[in-house]
């Protein structure tokens, strides 16, 4: 097996072990035991809109890569740590469109959990990204590696916090108006 | 346009919109942008809110124009 190879299938590892792991924490966050998010009439019209505008965004994302990288100019980014920004792109509009719209924190969500997991989550990001860093591996040549990829789901996770957390406040203030 | 009737109707039988979202099985930002008319609720969320409030469809969303 080459080096290739190697890396694809230890991506493909990571991406079943992920989704594994994404069902038992969302088991974990909601309250019910349930790993099936539950969401009333006005939130699943949200969240199809928020689907609606991701997927756009996504587009939108993935022309201007096109067309950027279609003549000699390259970005200082590996293609893999490329092609997941715009991933991460898409999830931040979807779930950014959902805060403001009321329908990202579900019927059955404990908020309490929700907001440790999200910090376990950020933190254990930021520290692979911080073992990157130190061991040099995450820009080589000028190029950005896939190493990088643990800062940024880190900061989304930091991003979306910080999101509820100007929704929570300012749905506060508008309470039972 | 604000839906003042359930809001009457809610506030007459002490209800907060956070009781009434837990009754109905929806979010309190649903009830309380019903209550704003920023949003349109189906008839089955509205046959659910009168059962809640005991009072006919008419009587919490028909307006008179």
């Amino acid at each position: 097996m080459n080096y290739s190879n190697g890396k694809m299938l230890g991506v493909g590892i990571g991406i079943i072990a992920g989704l594994i792991i994404s069902f038992f924490v969302l088991k974990a966050i909601n309250k019910d035991g349930k790993a099936k998010t539950k969401y009333d009439e006005m939130q699943k019209i949200a969240r199809g809109k928020a689907y609606q505008y991701a997927f756009w965004a996504m587009v939108a994302c993935e022309g201007l890569l096109c067309w950027l990288t279609s003549g000699s100019f390259s970005l200082p980014l590996d293609g893999y740590t490329l092609h997941f920004m715009v991933i991460l792109v898409g999830v931040l509009v979807q779930v950014s469109y959902c805060i403001w719209n009321d329908a990202y924190i579900g019927l059955n969500n404990s908020m309490g959990r929700f907001a440790a997991v999200s910090i376990i989550i950020s933190l254990v990001n930021f520290a692979f990204a911080g073992f990157s860093i130190a061991e040099g591996t995450m820009v080589k040549d000028g190029v950005l590696q896939s190493t990088s990829i643990n800062l940024l789901v880190a900061v989304l996770f930091i991003v979306i916090g910080l999101e509820i957390l100007f929704k929570k406040i300012t749905d506060n203030g508008q309470k039972e108006d | 346009m604000k839906n003042l009737k359930l809001k009457a109707a809610r506030a007459g039988m002490d209800l907060s919109q956070d009781d009434l979202a837990k009754k109905a099985g929806v979010s309190r930002q649903t009830i309380s942008a019903i209550e704003k008319g920023d949003y349109n609720p189906t008839i089955n969320l509205c046959i659910s809110i009168c059962k809640i409030l005991g009072k006919t469809l008419d009587e919490l969303f028909w307006t008179e124009e």
